[in-house]
């Protein structure tokens, strides 16, 4: 007889059966006749990985876990133990699903210049295969609603990850055991399994209890012609998720967690953990969350064909946050402070969850045994009204995925997503400076056309990496790029020749806000190759000039030699555009200004309310200046900054250039110092 | 944001009485493009402000092969502040690069008055040190050279 | 200097680059991990010329070489001399494995009484003529990159030359093991086990072979960026989840073929896992190969005269 009371949280009215051990096998077998892969927990070296396997018997029956920070040791229950022969009674698999969804090194395009010079550009997004994996528990759910978001949930969206998870039949396991590193319940996302499953087993005695929480998953027990569960296999099963959320150890107090940890930027704490951190990057690649990926480019002997695969990267490298001259966060300490921050606070900024599941993987896994629960509860102190570290006290359980905030996200712009690339041409060539070239590229492609300034492009050339260039002029024809010659990517773009083709992808990230200037005065600050990106800028202020009150442009260079785009901008100032040029260093034949940018405001009074400013240059530039204009009274809200960051998708998707809730490429690179705020000047963010 | 092209001079923010008293020893110097205003190294003759023109602030630097331009001064700034900060030397060549019309009060004058006008001294010196301390900062921003190579790119 | 980005990206190979590999105090078993790229060898001779290579031609060469490959350590007094000679005669130097990059094995000497190691080694001592220390080459010349391990990675290798030819940076990461170990799928030894790793302070490159069969990394690619050496070494002591380790074994882990390299050699010597003796200062070479500059990939991103 089938219970009146549902297990489970759902509320579904799936009737409950009951899956006797000897017949696992055959939920297996069915899988595989549906053509699918099956993946569960094996043994392997001393650990459970989620691997393929054939049938059930090579699932870990009669093994158990013993964890602690830095420790996991995986063992045989005593064969009169209690539960002695159960086979998910061993916590999560170290490697969760993460690998089967989002693979470690993926194909992302390949490039090849033919014979008669142009250019194959596949963006590779090989076919899926279907797979389902067995014993998933409920963190592993969590963590795939969380990718779900990170990964298909826009603006942009990653091109391998969809057709992995589209055909990926869920069998989940409700934990009847939480290790001393489990801390799910605190986390609100376990260990009742509540959403994302297709089948939930819950271990009792001789087999499952097993429900259906999708039409497919019931469809499949339907096929399995199982007996309805008893009332006392029903009840068995609600009381043993509900010993395990009660056995649950130390947990993270959730509650406002967000605030107290960025609250906390400038913990003693961090150098601390620093010490005894390694950044060895364990934490960030067992993590089910953690999304992050590098581009490497390889190519044949002779340059002609090259492959970009993508693979798991981590903000603990050095790589990670490198730009032209350092990394943005040098130390451990600083890398140590962007993962935690980011995944138990700025997360919910972006994607408007936790980035932890509450699995503790990080935990377990780290060589050096550093345990967040400690750390968070050091750096972010107890919350003010907390009354929630017990799990007794009954978290509410929510279903993954539900704890979401208001997620600011500027718009996207019309092909600021974009993941594919269009072949274009070089059309001319022109040096500017002894080291910067611009390239003037042909296209048709409507996109690429209608990009606006401040945008970038990601140009791809085979054999190279894939760099980052900020359009300096939107044509009829085409686009200008403006290149500073600092890396190989860069020195052979400066030297290419007209008739070589490119593959560009964009235009990405938001433009400077023209619009915001309109009926205002305009003040164009540009530092070096900083006028690159406000070329563009400048170009559609003259078009639409009466649109502006006054019109002023202030250019920093570093040597008269060093000056972009001169006699563009002599033959300005010869129709009385108002420019104004100062140098760093000169020689004596120079007879214009020299000192720093800020200088060119000297005597300016504070009179700037009416000032729309687009600022652009080094950071420490920029903030010199953001200084100055704050003392003439210019609105934070109207001073237009643009940030360089590390960048390798240009789309928000490989996490490199995460400044604080932002990711510079998608919801940047142009910002309002009001947007920025502290984080602006806050060190190795 | 008011914006003129000369900026607001610093004889602007002096009071009436106390630039009366600097008038007594104040006088129009006159230079042609190209002329040398001082020498590195000579004594300093005069603090003065740039009223027109232009004037470049030199360092020497021979194996170098030349003179190197670190800051010029711009109409309303001060020029000179070695006159008033010991030991009286100049730091710098200055070299008019247009024709450039200098207010300079004398030397050895302003420095007596200095000892005696106290309320001269508390007006005139915190502007002479927010010039110095400009340059300083400027000298740092220079230092950095920001707009400069900044090593290999990782692309 | 540089090779890569003065070279025209695309050119016709016409004249093929003057390749040479040699070898100072060493195993060879890096050269042989070259013979062993079987798919790679055919396209490798058809794109440079191999004018030096004992391990695989007799043709004997003594420069002038586009890239210059140099095994082993320096540990004799001619091959002091001989190196010199050979940094003169090369463009792109490029030091292969743990010998030339951090002395190799034999550095181990470094920290024993020379002269007593000879009179027990050899019947008559005064026929040897070797240097107290065995040292990277990088302490005699400029050397313009290295690829570590032992044996290099000589897919590494491939990577390097094929940078050399398409004038782009090669990909040499100098990441931590563990990024490789983990994207492998690999358990973690020191976490199921509780065995030492040198892993999370080790540059990968190896592709995490050690931890792949099952065993802690001994650190042959030498320290990574930014390896916290203190961090790991007090887990391996105090860690509660590790065993029982004495600080002079945990001392010795890092005294192996990467030892002499600073960072490893300070943490040995600090928990006395052998006696305290003096290297040499490193980078002394001779004043007359100053002129040769340290490595640098993007030759372009050069100094801009003043005006």
């Amino acid at each position: 007889m089938v219970s009146e009371r549902q297990w489970g949280a759902t509320g579904k009215g799936a009737a409950v059966r009951f899956l006797p051990v000897d017949r696992l096998d055959d939920l297996v077998t069915a899988l595989r006749g549906d053509g699918r892969r099956v993946v569960g927990p094996v043994v392997e070296d001393g650990a459970l990985k989620m691997a393929e396997f054939e049938h059930a018997a090579e699932l870990p029956f009669g093994w158990t876990v013993r964890t602690a920070p830095g420790l996991v040791r995986l063992e045989r229950r005593p064969a009169d133990a209690q539960n002695a022969d159960r086979v998910f009674d061993n916590g999560p698999a170290w490697s969760g699903i993460k690998p089967w969804t989002f693979p470690s090194r993926v194909d992302a395009l390949s490039l090849e210049t033919r014979s008669d010079g142009s250019l194959a550009v596949r963006v590779e997004a090989p076919p899926a295969t279907a797979t389902a994996v067995i014993g998933a528990r409920a963190c592993d759910l969590a963590a795939l609603a969380v990718h779900d978001r990170v990964l298909a949930g826009g603006p942009a969206i990653d091109p391998d990850y969809p057709s992995r998870r589209a055909d990926f039949f869920v069998v989940a396991v409700e934990c009847a055991l939480a290790t001393s590193t489990c801390f799910c319940a605190s986390m609100g996302t376990g260990p009742e399994v509540t959403a994302g499953a297709d089948v939930v087993l819950s271990e009792i005695d001789g087999g499952f209890a097993a429900r259906g929480d999708s039409a497919a998953g019931t469809r499949l027990l339907d096929r399995l012609a199982l007996e309805p569960a008893l009332d006392v296999q029903i009840a068995r099963a609600t009381e043993q998720v509900a010993a395990t959320r009660a056995s649950m150890g130390l947990g993270v107090d959730a509650d406002g967690l967000h605030d107290r940890l960025l609250a906390n930027l400038d913990s003693p704490r961090w150098a601390e953990i620093a010490e005894r951190c390694l950044a060895c990057a364990n934490c960030t690649l067992v993590c089910p969350t953690c999304f992050c990926t590098g581009v490497e480019v390889a190519s044949d002997l002779d340059g002609r064909a090259s492959t970009a695969t993508r693979a798991w990267d981590s903000c603990f490298t050095a790589g990670f946050a490198q730009v032209v001259g350092g990394s943005f966060r040098p130390q451990h300490r600083d890398r140590y402070r962007q993962w935690l921050t980011h995944k138990f606070g700025t997360w919910f900024d972006q994607f408007g969850t936790s980035g932890c599941v509450g699995c503790g993987r990080c935990v377990a896994w780290c060589p050096v045994g550093i345990d967040v629960r400690e750390e968070l509860a050091i750096i972010a102190g107890p919350a003010p009204t907390s009354t929630a570290t017990a799990p007794q006290a009954a978290a509410p359980v929510l279903v993954p995925g539900t704890r979401i905030l208001a997620m600011a996200r500027p718009a996207a712009h019309p092909g600021s997503t974009r993941i594919d690339y269009v072949e274009t041409t070089v059309a001319a060539v022109r040096p500017e400076t002894a080291d910067t070239t611009t390239l003037q590229i042909a296209t048709d492609d409507p996109a690429l056309l209608a990009a606006r300034p401040g945008q970038f492009v990601m140009i791809a050339m085979p054999a190279f990496a894939i760099p980052p260039i900020s359009i300096s002029r939107i044509r009829l024809d085409g686009l200008e790029l403006t290149i500073r010659a600092a890396g190989p990517a860069t020195s052979f773009l400066a030297r290419i020749r007209p008739g070589t083709k490119l593959a560009l992808r964009g235009p990405l990230g938001r433009p400077w806000p023209v619009e915001d200037a309109y009926g205002r005065d305009v003040a164009i600050v540009a530092g070096g190759i900083g006028l690159a990106p406000l070329r563009g800028m400048l170009d559609q202020v003259l078009a639409e000039r009466e649109r502006f009150e006054s019109v002023r442009l202030y250019i920093g260079a570093r040597t008269p030699r060093d000056r972009l785009f001169v006699a563009e901008l002599d033959a300005l100032v010869a129709q009385g555009v108002d420019i104004r040029l100062t140098v760093d260093r000169a020689g004596p034949e120079w007879l214009g200004r020299v000192g720093i940018i800020t200088e060119l405001f000297r005597g300016a009074k504070p009179t700037g309310a009416n000032v729309t400013a687009f600022v652009c240059g080094p950071e420490r530039m920029m903030t010199a200046v953001t200084d100055l204009l704050s003392d003439l009274a210019v609105p934070p809200e109207h001073t237009w900054l643009t940030l360089e960051r590390r960048m390798e998708c240009g789309v928000g998707l490989c996490g490199h250039c995460q400044l604080g809730t932002r990711f510079v490429c998608r919801d940047g690179p142009v910002f309002s110092v009001a947007e920025l705020g502290s984080d602006l000047r806050q060190e190795s963010l | 944001m008011t914006h003129t092209q000369s900026g607001q001079s610093v004889l602007d923010r002096l009071s009436p009485e106390v630039l009366s008293r600097l008038n007594r020893f104040a006088h129009d110097h006159d230079y042609p493009a190209g002329a040398t205003i001082i020498r590195e190294g000579d004594d300093t003759h005069f603090l003065g402000v740039v009223t027109t023109g232009r004037v470049a602030l030199r360092l020497r630097v021979p194996e170098l092969g030349d003179r190197f331009t670190i800051v010029t001064c711009e109409p309303g700034e001060i020029i000179g502040w070695s006159a008033v900060v010991a030991p009286f030397r100049a730091t710098v060549d200055a070299v008019a690069t247009e024709p450039t019309r200098i207010v300079a009060f004398d030397a050895t004058a302003l420095r007596a008055r200095l000892v005696d006008d106290h309320a001269l001294a508390a007006e005139l010196l915190p502007l002479v040190l927010e010039s110095v301390s400009g340059r300083l900062t400027a000298s740092w921003q220079q230092m950095l050279d920001m707009f400069g190579s900044r090593g290999p790119e990782p692309w | 200097m540089a090779i890569a980005t003065t070279a025209p990206a695309r050119a016709a190979v016409v004249n093929r680059p003057r390749v040479g590999v040699v070898k100072f105090a060493s195993c060879d078993g890096c050269q042989l991990t070259i013979l062993d790229l079987e798919d790679e060898l055919l396209a490798l001779t058809d794109r440079f010329e191999f004018v030096e290579f004992a391990e695989a031609t007799s043709r004997r060469s003594s420069g002038p070489f586009d890239v210059l490959f140099v095994e082993g350590s320096i540990s004799s007094p001619e091959q002091a001399v001989e190196i010199a000679r050979l940094r003169a005669a090369t463009r792109t130097l490029v030091t292969i494995g743990a010998c030339a990059t951090a002395g190799g094995i034999q550095a181990l000497r470094t920290a024993a009484e020379h002269e007593a190691f000879r009179a027990a080694v050899y019947p008559s001592p005064a026929f040897v003529e070797s240097l107290a220390v065995a040292s990277p080459v990088a302490s005699y010349v400029n050397v313009d990159a290295e690829l570590r391990g032992c044996p290099i990675d000589a897919h590494q290798l491939v990577e390097l030359l094929t940078a050399v030819t398409t004038g782009r940076r090669p990909q040499l990461p100098d990441q931590a093991v563990c990024l490789e170990c983990k994207r492998r799928g690999l358990e973690c030894v020191v976490v199921t086990r509780g065995e030492p790793c040198l892993g999370p302070v080790t540059a990968t490159g190896c592709g995490a072979i050690c931890p792949g069969m099952g065993r802690g990394c001994y650190g042959c690619f030498g320290p990574r960026e930014g390896a916290n050496v203190d961090g790991l070494a007090r887990w391996f002591i105090d860690g509660p989840a590790m065993g029982e380790l004495a600080p002079g074994d945990v001392g010795r882990l890092f005294a192996g073929f990467t030892g002499a390299a600073p960072i490893f050699r300070e943490v040995t010597d600090r928990l006395e896992g052998r006696p305290l003796i003096q290297l040499q200062p490193a980078g002394a070479y001779p004043a007359e190969l100053a002129a040769h500059t340290p490595p640098r990939w993007a030759s372009d991103a050069r100094e801009t005269p003043d005006a």
